[in-house]
């Protein structure tokens, strides 16, 4: 062919793809080199000596420091290396032409080399051909998963508004619910005061020191009314075996199936308006004297246990908004990011990968946190437009006396799903990964895998065809 | 960034005994108490030497004291040793082959004075320029070189020697305590003291290690005022170190230059020139002694009686135990001081020539697939480099010579892997060893009884180090050393090859647990000699036995990279400065550190690249390998916690300037060789400060700045942070900007302006430049290249230079001779002329013009030189291209009369 009537004229090292370059032009003697600027007589073609700043005149020796060796590698492929490499000792072509003054023995390993290459090429192929059927998949998904997305946040956004009234009318029973709690416990504070003092004072105390008592049990009631101070001071002491009456009145509320609420907000209107209320209508509430302080204790009870209940169903209303929210958001900005110029990043999203080396176990979850063992090595980075293939998780925990945390995640095309590999720490605390994933296959990468390997395997049926070729 | 040298681990004068009891004595203190008694007779059969006593006052049993000549040029010995308990010597620190030659003439003179005042005796050496005169009372010994005193013992009357005693005094103890550690000091004070006048010199240096500038500052002044610490040598393994300190480091080297003025300090100015020269003198003392030692320096300022201010270096030298042994070296030059230096303590080993090339280390490599890419990623880079290196992290559990079974399944397979393409693997093997009886290494020389021993004398020691609870191998003794060596076998050492070697860390030796981070001084190692007598030579004895262990396995040369080091290691092998930190002030101390290094005889040596600690930006890290590349020894090192820093992961621009500047060591691999060759004949540094080469220029003296690769190269590092230009300043002579070929007139002085990819580099006119010009992967790829001769003209327009070579692996070069060693010679006038490798081009600097030259009689082309390395920049030089002629063969280049000009 072609090339190989070009070949017999071309130097040692030369490309074929230049030939025309070392081609012998009107039988003249003159080489070009440097862009025109130096001419030498073609003798000085890899004569071993550099005369071309360019190093086009030494293509087959070491002679010029930018020069470039080219191995045919007949069975394998050809490659182009510094001429630094020429006659340096070590066979860097699996033809072994770059070493061809002695100095080293480097036998043709181009067919056993090729042959092996091209079996991981043909391996290569076969895993991109199934990951660029995979990415189309995942492609095709895409807009469906954004359109499912753009509909959960419509849903979320009127969950949210719903989830706000709860927990605005949560609120307002929990402020009433402590209001009534908030009195109710002033009250048994006063009482409490009240039979402490006369308890350690009994018929000794003075009576400066109750009427400090009463001051005080006076200021801490916002609207104490005359008659209830009085009657208060009147309380005998309550022993501790009143307090099974106590809970006989719980009892008793309870097997009317009175709400919490309900009983606390009746104890405390019977106690506060009993006169003018429903005293009367209240069946175990206090009706003479000796119950009152009982009363008392009953209502300040009732009303903490009502008021925390109130407290627990705003708390967890707010809890549900706050998720809500927080789903929200994440949607909202899920619809704005970017997960590679076409969405192929999307399906990862809430997806976590797994992978164990040695006693650590790693967990990359992308669009979120990346983990060895409960150890967190970073929140994902948003991915950059210009390298859809990386992603960063940065400020992680703080190694001692180190850096913050981090790796970063190369993918890289796989046909089997999705898969954390190759977990390494190539600095202190800096993490590197690989995950292989349909979605970094490119279809256009793989037909030039597949040209290549039919390049390749067509090239080394030639050179098996004609095992006198030059090699 | 906060060191973190903790200044109170470590102790000073005022918490060492004997340096308290020594330091702050006013000159003259001994002056009545110690003098000669009787005559000086000679040794019996012992040579040349002679001896006498020397009598304190108040004490019925007089000291020894002998003076010893060896070789011919004037090396004389003084030892004062006391006769009933001779002190303890060092051994094999001396080379094997000294002994002693003859005083050419002894003569007595019987003083004027009363009592024998006046009394001296005068012993001429071989050199009759150099002799010695020893005054009786009060006992004073000055060395003269052509009658000028220029070094002079116990002028100030400090000299002193604590005799030993039997028991403290009643009620006393001679323990001592320092933070948790208590000294018992079974044998009490045997500390002493003396004093070492250079008159007339201005700078005094050497006494490595610290990280100090290069001509020594006084640590008291001349009103006897301490200034700072005074000099400490006690070799440590000090975590983050200073960038500026007295402070002793990893190594010592008892051994401090002298360069003075001689002739009343007059100096002539040099008609044409505007620059003042002044006739010198260099001498050095060394003192043989490893025990802990400080030294004062003081400046002193004389009026000398034309009113002329004369000034002198007084120096105080104290030594926990020992003799005084001090060999002075007379000079007068300081490549005549360093040789005769190198020749009581060996000169440098001569390398394999893989360990010049650039050494790539981390801590860590993590594992075979780690080594794989690294190793590929200079190959991607197109970077030379030469070795690749692990460290601790590579073993089983800190167990030397064994491997990581999860990180490193298959060494052999990882070390010829990296071999297949010319390179080399280093492990890291230090002389602590784990205490398990699982380790067999441990186990065996548990059995052996070859650990050191606790103060008792028979219980192994045992110290904290990296594997934890550790015993120590006593080095010491032969017999350990001889059994340490076998365990280098390749049978032995599993998993290692022919094309693996070793470094050798934490062998000062570091003991985590132990006071100052090192052996209690009671610890007692063979032959009951107790840790304070040897401790300064613990490491170098390690160091030793490995590379012993080395040479033996297949008779190759060795390498065995140290941190201790003690006088004599430059025969062992090259030591690093030690874990520095990534920062612009422990590059630019590293200068002073290597040159030091080099003058006291242990050239093969280098900073971390990039430094230890910390993480340098690509600005520092150029700079650092464009300076590095100079260094002896060329290794980038990184700590476990910093961020990877292989020399392509800076960026393109930066990835490119490194590149460069390690081609350029490579580059000068052949004059480099050659420069090594010499520091393995003659002991002469191969990185050396401009004062060794130009002693008689006053204004050199104390730079640092700049250095001198050799005698023909000067490179201005750039220093600073954002430089855009270097103070450049040249000394006398013609020099060509090496990127350029731009010619300079020295003395010249001028802002050279830089970018990142610049440093000031220049070729001494009268010289010649082997170079090698082909970028290769490693040294072994480069092996065939031919050569490219720089030649540098001088005004008169010669130039002279060598090249040596051998097969860089082997030591046929000194079995039988198979080396090559040629002179090139240059000269413009009148024939115009100037030896397996054959010569590419000669390069002619200064040359503009193309003429022809004959080779041999052949005629030949003369071309424009290749580009120049700086864009734009004008080649200024022509080259004769291809004169095929081998660099082995006689030859002469005739060049016809226009390229001369």
């Amino acid at each position: 062919g072609s090339i190989d009537a070009g070949s017999r004229v071309l130097p040692r090292g030369a490309n074929p793809a230049d030939a025309e370059r070392y081609a012998a032009h009107d039988g003249s003697s003159a080489f070009v080199c440097d862009g025109g600027a130096t001419t030498i007589d073609r003798s000085r073609v890899n004569d071993d000596y550099c005369d071309c700043d360019d190093g086009a005149d030494e293509p087959g020796t070491s002679a010029c420091a930018n020069g470039e060796f080219h191995c045919r590698n007949r069975g394998h492929r050809s490659i182009s290396l510094p001429s630094s490499r020429v006659n340096d000792g070590v066979c860097d072509c699996c033809d072994g032409t770059d070493e061809h003054d002695g100095g080293a023995r480097c036998p043709n390993t181009c067919l056993a080399a090729g042959a092996s290459r091209r079996d991981e090429i043909r391996a290569r192929v076969s895993s991109a051909r199934g990951g660029v059927d995979a990415r189309r998949k995942i492609l095709e998904g895409a807009p469906a998963l954004r359109r499912r997305w753009q509909d959960e946040s419509v849903k979320l956004e009127k969950d949210v508004a719903a989830q706000r009234e709860i927990v605005r009318d949560a609120s307002v029973a929990k402020e009433a619910a402590e209001a009534e709690e908030k009195k109710a416990t002033e009250a048994e504070d006063r009482l409490n005061k009240r039979e402490a003092s006369k308890n350690k004072g009994d018929d000794d105390a003075s009576g400066n020191e109750t009427a400090v008592a009463d001051t005080a049990v006076a200021d801490a009631v916002p609207t104490p009314t005359p008659t209830s101070t009085e009657t208060v001071d009147e309380y005998p002491v309550i022993e501790d075996d009143a307090v099974p009456e106590l809970q006989a009145i719980d009892d008793v509320a309870d097997e009317r199936e009175e709400s919490e609420e309900e009983r606390g907000r009746r104890i405390a209107q019977q106690w506060i308006h009993g006169d003018s209320e429903s005293t009367g209508t209240a069946p175990s509430g206090p009706s003479s004297p000796a119950d009152v302080p009982d009363a008392i204790r009953d209502r300040a009870t009732r009303a903490k246990k009502a008021a925390n209940d109130k407290r627990d169903v705003h708390a967890q209303a707010q809890r549900t908004l706050t998720e809500l929210e927080g789903k929200h958001k994440d949607v909202t900005k899920r619809l704005s990011t970017f997960f590679g110029p076409n969405m192929e990043l999307a399906h990862m999203v809430g997806e976590c990968y797994k992978l164990t080396v040695e006693q650590y176990a790693y967990e990359v979850c992308p669009f979120g946190d990346a983990k060895q063992d409960t150890t967190r090595l970073g929140t994902m980075q948003p991915v950059d437009v210009k390298d859809p293939r990386t992603m960063v998780f940065n400020g992680g925990e703080r190694c001692w006396n180190g850096p913050a945390r981090s790796i970063t995640v190369s993918l890289r095309c796989g046909g089997g799903g999705n898969k954390l590999a190759d977990v390494e720490e190539p600095s202190r605390c800096e993490y590197a990964a690989k995950l292989y994933t349909p979605a970094a296959c490119d279809p256009g990468e793989v037909d030039a895998l597949e040209r290549e390997l039919a390049e390749m395997e067509e090239e080394a049926r030639a050179a098996m065809g004609a095992p006198h070729d030059e090699l | 960034r906060v060191h973190g040298f903790k200044a109170n681990d470590f102790k000073k004068c005022e918490t060492s005994s004997f340096c308290q009891r020594l330091r702050d004595r006013p000159d003259g203190a001994t002056r009545e108490i110690y003098s000669i008694e009787g005559r000086w007779e000679p040794i019996g059969g012992r040579g040349g030497g002679w001896g006498a006593l020397l009598a304190k006052a108040g004490e019925p049993r007089p000291l020894r004291v002998e003076l010893t000549p060896y070789g011919d040029e004037g090396v004389v010995r003084l030892r004062v040793d006391e006769p009933a308990h001779p002190r303890y010597v060092v051994p094999d620190v001396l080379v094997d082959s000294l002994s002693p030659s003859e005083f050419a003439d002894v003569q007595f003179a019987q003083g004027g004075g009363k009592g024998g005042e006046g009394a001296r005796t005068v012993f001429t050496t071989k050199n009759p320029d150099v002799d010695v005169v020893v005054t009786h009372a009060p006992f004073r010994v000055a060395v003269r070189v052509r009658g000028h005193e220029t070094t002079v013992f116990n002028r100030r009357s400090l000299f002193e020697f604590e005799y030993k005693r039997d028991a403290p005094p009643e009620g006393e103890s001679w323990s001592e305590s320092f933070n948790s550690h208590t000294d018992s000091r079974p044998n009490g004070p045997t500390a002493l003291a003396f004093d070492v006048t250079f008159p007339d010199a201005e700078h005094v240096y050497g006494i490595p290690e610290r990280a100090t500038s290069l001509s020594l500052k006084e640590t008291k002044d001349a009103t006897g005022q301490a200034v700072t610490e005074p000099y400490r040598m006690y070799n440590l393994d000090v975590f983050e170190y200073l960038a500026e300190s007295p402070f002793g480091l990893y190594g010592s080297i008892p051994v401090m230059l002298a360069h003075a003025k001689v002739n009343g300090g007059a100096s002539k100015r040099v008609f044409g020139t505007g620059r003042a020269f002044s006739e010198t003198v260099t001498s050095a003392v060394y003192f043989n002694n490893p025990t802990e030692t400080y030294v004062d320096v003081t400046k002193s300022h004389e009026s000398s009686i034309l009113g002329k201010k004369v000034q002198s270096v007084e120096t105080h030298w104290m030594a926990e135990s020992g003799s005084m042994d001090v060999f002075v070296a007379p000079g007068p030059t300081p490549a005549a001081v360093i040789r005769q230096y190198t020749s009581l303590t060996g000169t440098t080993r001569m390398p394999p020539s893989f360990a010049l090339g650039y050494h790539q280390c981390r801590w860590n490599y993590r594992d075979e697939k780690d080594v794989a890419e690294v190793d590929a990623g200079f190959d991607q880079h197109d970077i030379p480099y030469d070795v690749l290196w692990l460290d601790i992290e590579h073993t089983d559990g800190k167990r030397y010579m064994t491997w990581d079974a999860g990180k490193f399944p298959t060494p052999r397979r990882m070390i010829e892997d990296v071999a297949s393409r010319g390179r080399k693997m280093v492990t890291i093997v230090d002389p602590h060893v784990k205490k398990d009886a699982g380790y067999p290494i441990f186990k065996e020389a548990e059995a052996k009884n070859f650990y050191v021993k606790k103060a008792d004398g028979r219980t192994d020691f045992d110290g904290w180090c990296w594997p934890g609870s550790s015993a120590y191998l006593d080095v010491t003794s032969p017999a350990v050393r001889d059994w340490w060596a076998g365990k280098f076998a390749l049978d032995q050492y599993e998993g290692s090859t022919k094309d693996l070697y070793i470094w050798n860390d934490m062998n000062e030796p570091s003991v985590f647990n132990g006071p100052e981070v090192t052996m209690q001084k009671d610890l007692v190692h063979a032959g009951g000699v107790e840790h304070r007598e040897v401790h300064n030579a613990f490491g170098m004895y390690y160091h030793a036995a490995t590379a012993e262990g080395i040479a033996r396995r297949n008779g190759e040369r060795p390498f065995v990279l140290s941190r201790a080091f003690f006088a004599g290691t430059q025969r062992i092998g090259p030591i690093w400065t030690g874990d520095n930190a990534a920062d612009w002030d422990h590059l630019r101390v590293s200068i002073p550190m290597v040159t030091t290094l080099g003058l006291t005889g242990l050239t093969f040596s280098g900073a971390d690249v990039g430094g230890f600690f910390g993480n340098p930006d690509a600005e520092l890290m150029t700079r650092w390998y464009q300076i590095g590349i100079y260094y002896p020894f060329f290794r980038g090192h990184a700590h476990l916690e910093t961020k990877r820093r292989e020399p392509w992961l800076f960026g393109v621009d930066a990835t490119r300037t490194i590149r460069d500047a390690i081609r350029r060591r490579y580059q000068l691999m052949p004059y480099l060789y050659t420069l090594f060759e010499a520091a393995h004949r003659e002991g002469s540094p191969v990185l050396r400060p401009l004062w060794y080469e130009f002693p008689d220029d006053p204004s050199v003296w104390a730079r640092e700045d700049a250095v001198m690769l050799g005698p023909a190269i000067l490179v201005h590092p750039v220093l600073t942070q954002g430089a855009v230009d270097v103070d450049v300043s040249l000394p006398d002579g013609v020099w060509y900007d090496f990127d350029t070929g731009e010619a300079h007139l020295g003395p010249k002085r001028w802002k050279y302006p830089v970018t990142i990819a610049d440093v000031p580099t220049f070729v001494r006119g009268g010289h010649i430049v082997p170079r090698r010009d082909r970028p290769r992967r490693s040294t072994s790829a480069m092996r065939r290249d031919p050569l490219t001769l720089v030649v540098a003209p001088d005004a008169g327009g010669d130039a002279i230079g060598e090249v040596y070579f051998d097969d860089g692996v082997g030591f046929e070069h000194e079995t039988r001779d198979a080396f090559v060693r040629r002179a090139l010679t240059f000269s413009r006038h009148k024939e115009l002329s100037i030896a397996d490798v054959s010569v590419e081009r000669v390069l002619i600097l200064g040359a503009a013009r193309h003429g022809g030259a004959v080779v041999n009689g052949e005629a030949r082309d003369v071309v424009a030189a290749p580009a120049s390395t700086r864009d734009g920049a004008p080649a200024n030089a022509v080259a004769v291209r291809k004169p095929g002629v081998r660099i082995a063969d006689d030859w002469t280049i005739a060049l016809a009369a226009s390229a001369g000009g």
